[in-house]
């Protein structure tokens, strides 16, 4: 065969390849194409988008103070309201403080409570997942323990009790529903290191003579973050709804700091002559819980389609 | 929205108008609901402002303080001479008898008293009756009370919170806490029918009843039911559709939007309760700037107290700003000096002459029912840079934080007891784990006062000492609270009690 067709030979193998290729898209644009299509995703990832983007300018979008009060202004009207004006749009409080405003920073404050709290959650939880499901033996065996532990706490009550010995400080907080919620992490990633630790790739790696840290690190740990992604979004929703608990019944967050648990709390006194201030905190917290939970089952959905249903 | 509104607004007129449609009128029977649970009637045993209530009802005292004309009227007792400084002679009223029929005499007087300054009772303000050295029978209708030592507050604290008990009931019960759920009989307006936790109190006129005059008269409603209901919004709730005439210890806003509805009005009754905020002038706490005295007038005058009186406190023209931690229908509360005047620019520089020109943190302790006051004082204070959180405590927590030297400012309301006398206040500065500011001062005055049996002297060293707590604004009166209650139009309350909880029930009337 001469050189010429040779080339001609490679040439051809080569656009066959390229035609298969386009026939079949990459793992990556397949769940491009599975995200852009799925509503669900699109809908809670940008309401999310919206309540994080008012979070973080809520000292630019704000339009007052939101610790401020005037008491010769209180319980204004909202805008649609009789007497409302565009100056308080969805009216003050019963000590004169826009309601608006403090909602605005409430967000700020249950995104950053929730997510923080999510992050240590999923530190605590995948480590102790991932080094049980690993290791195995007698380490795996403290560490169902430990989760069984943690499973056989009522959350909201031992929650309850510390916010009352320790008072209601965002940190406290923070730390709190970051201790008492990692239990899901663990489980889930305990189940999937264990499915995996047998599998070829790891082997291989055992084999080249990784070390475990490094198996844990570049092997594990980015095979399990899908999964941790969507625990973690539905877990932001837990906390966001124990804080918003535990600040209604006065054992969260301290005022005047804004808070949307607070905020009903307080509001709950003219539920029937304002009912406005329960409902616009209340709905503020069903979206965004709302929002966070269908985003991530959207990102199950999209990155591990096989686990739906 | 507008229409939402308005459908929201007609829904409870409907509900209101539906609702008194079955008002208790017709059956002479009032409905109260109480927020804290029902466990008994005695007074002695739980001393809480709603059973203060009842115990008013059930019980006759040796006399009482007509708030009205600042005097002490007769009860079970219908004279009494302070023959010593330590000696009080009371002669007793003749042909009462207690609800099972057997007649009331100063044995009753002498065993009740007997019964609560042992310290085998453990009464839980047991120190209120202290001072009381012997009671002794000295004859059937009359009886003598020895003082430990001159006590200028003793009728005031004998027309406050001291029922007499039956002998022959009370004497029965080996548990003596029983008496006041199993058999609480008395000699006052009202019959108990029954006390249930759960199903409440059923109180029945005492046709028998003897009225020592026109402050005290036959009941003319006859039957009271108290229904256990903790939540303020189903009270309401209740109230609106008919379930119930009266709920007491109403919030402003609460009160005054429900009292527009044609069907319900808010009484505010006049009584001995006050708002006040103390500091931690001692700097026992972690924050110290509050043993300076400039910090603490600083904090004083960036506290508007008429816009808080105005605005969050209920009670409308009965709520009076305060120079005094006592209110003016107190026995010896006066002062001439006043809390530092409301300036917020003066209050910014004083505090950045004491050295603090960027404020500081700040943790302000509440009970309930000062939670609201003490998050707008939270407000008012960001004013001048304080960075105020407010700490909503129960009365439990709170008295555990005090104890600990861990109050920073307290916002409270006091009731002085009900106690008729300056003297209730005074007693917080006498040296000891109750005295949280520990001014030499005004141990030196609390001692002066208890001992000085002389009214015009008493007030004059008072004077001094509530002029001494403003000067060195080692507290702030802020104002009255009055007691406000909301009940069904049918319902006739008096504007003024000597009960700080609510109204004498023999006082209610249908109009």
């Amino acid at each position: 065969m001469t050189d010429a067709t040779q080339t001609a030979a490679d040439a051809k193998r080569r656009d066959s390849a390229s035609d298969f290729d386009t026939l079949a898209p990459s793992p990556r644009e397949l769940m491009r194409r599975r995200a852009c299509s799925h509503w669900g995703l699109i809908i809670g990832l940008s309401i999310i988008a919206i309540f994080l983007l008012v979070a973080i300018f809520a000292g630019v979008l704000a339009p007052h103070d939101p610790y401020a009060q005037t008491l010769s202004h209180r319980l204004a009207d909202p805008v649609w309201g009789p007497k409302g004006s565009w100056n308080h749009i969805l009216g003050t409080d019963a000590l004169g403080r826009d309601v608006l405003s403090r909602l605005m920073y409430g967000a700020r404050l249950s995104l950053y409570i929730s997510f923080t709290a999510a992050l240590i959650a999923a530190v605590i939880g995948v480590s102790l997942g991932i080094a049980g499901g690993y290791f195995g033996g007698k380490i795996d065996s403290l560490v169902v323990y430990i989760i069984n532990v943690k499973l056989a706490l009522p959350v909201f009550l031992v929650a309850l009790s510390i916010a009352a010995i320790t008072g209601g400080t965002v940190t406290v907080m923070i730390l709190l529903l970051g201790f008492l919620t990692w239990d899901r992490y663990a489980i889930v990633t305990r189940s999937l290191t264990q499915q995996m630790r047998d599998q070829d790739f790891i082997m291989s790696s055992l084999a080249a003579g990784s070390s475990h840290m490094r198996i844990i690190f570049r092997d594990i740990l980015p095979n399990l973050m899908n999964h941790i992604i969507v625990i973690v979004s539905l877990d932001m929703a837990v906390i966001i709804l124990i804080e918003a608990a535990l600040s209604f019944l006065g054992l969260g967050i301290r005022p005047p700091t804004p808070s949307w648990g607070l905020m009903i709390s307080e509001a709950r006194a003219m539920m029937f002559f304002k009912p406005h201030l329960i409902m616009v905190p209340g709905i503020a917290i069903f979206i965004l819980v709302m929002a966070i939970n269908m985003a991530g089952d959207g990102i199950r959905d999209v990155t591990a389609p096989e686990g739906r249903g | 929205m507008k229409k939402t509104t308005k459908a929201f607004a007609a829904l409870i007129a409907a509900l209101a108008i539906t609702g008194h449609a079955y008002a208790q009128k017709s059956k002479d029977a009032l409905r109260i609901a109480f927020k804290d649970p029902i466990s008994t009637t005695d007074i002695y045993i739980d001393p809480k402002p709603e059973t203060s209530l009842t115990a008013e009802a059930i019980f006759d005292k040796l006399l009482t303080y007509l708030p009205s004309e600042n005097a002490f009227k007769p009860m079970l007792a219908t004279s009494w001479k302070q023959v010593s400084p330590v000696v009080l002679e009371l002669q007793l009223r003749k042909g009462v008898k207690f609800h099972d029929g057997k007649p009331f005499t100063a044995d009753d007087v002498v065993y009740t008293f007997n019964y609560i300054i042992d310290p085998k009772s453990k009464l839980r303000f047991g120190r209120n009756w202290g001072w009381i050295k012997s009671v002794e029978k000295t004859g059937d209708f009359s009886v003598r009370i020895t003082s430990k030592r001159p006590t200028p507050f003793a009728l005031a604290r004998l027309a406050t919170s001291t029922p007499i008990y039956p002998k022959h009931v009370h004497s029965k019960f080996e548990k003596r806490g029983e008496f006041g759920r199993k058999a609480p009989i008395g000699t006052g307006p009202y019959k108990a029918e029954f006390v249930d936790p759960s199903r409440g109190i059923k109180l029945v006129r005492y046709d028998g009843y003897v009225s020592p005059g026109p402050w005290s008269p036959k009941a003319s409603i006859k039957t009271i039911l108290i229904q256990p209901m903790p939540e303020l919004q189903t009270q309401i709730a209740q109230l609106m559709t008919g379930g119930l005439d009266v709920i007491l210890e109403a919030p402003k806003d609460q009160s005054e939007q429900l009292a527009q509805s044609p069907t319900v009005k808010s009484t505010a009754i006049k009584n001995t309760v006050y708002y006040y905020a103390n500091f931690d002038a001692a700097g026992r706490s972690d924050q110290k700037a509050l043993a300076n005295r400039d910090v603490r007038r600083a904090i004083v005058m960036a506290i508007n107290r008429q816009a808080l009186a105005d605005a969050v406190i209920a009670g409308g023209k009965l709520v009076e700003l305060l120079d005094t931690p006592c209110t003016p229908s107190q026995v010896a509360c006066k002062a001439t000096v006043s809390p530092a005047k409301f300036d917020p620019k003066a209050a910014k520089a004083l505090l950045a002459k004491a050295g603090y020109p960027n404020g500081f943190d700040l943790d302000i302790t509440s009970i309930p029912g000062a939670h609201e006051l003490a998050e707008a004082i939270a407000g008012q204070l960001r004013v001048i840079g304080i960075k105020a959180k407010v700490s909503r405590l129960t009365i439990g927590a709170y008295r555990k934080k005090q104890v600990a030297g861990k109050l920073q400012m307290l916002v409270s309301h006091y009731s002085s007891g009900g106690l008729p006398d300056a003297s209730s206040v005074m007693a917080f500065y006498q040296a000891g784990p109750r005295d949280y500011w520990r001014d030499k001062q005004m141990q030196k005055f609390r001692n002066e006062g208890a001992g000085e049996m002389d009214e015009k002297k008493r007030e004059a060293i008072y004077i001094k000492a509530f002029n001494h707590i403003n000067e060195q604004a080692l507290a702030l009166p802020i104002a009255t609270h009055p007691a406000v209650l909301i009940h069904s139009a049918d319902v006739t309350l008096p504007s003024i009690s000597s009960l700080f909880a609510g109204v004498e029930f023999n006082n209610i009337k249908w109009k």
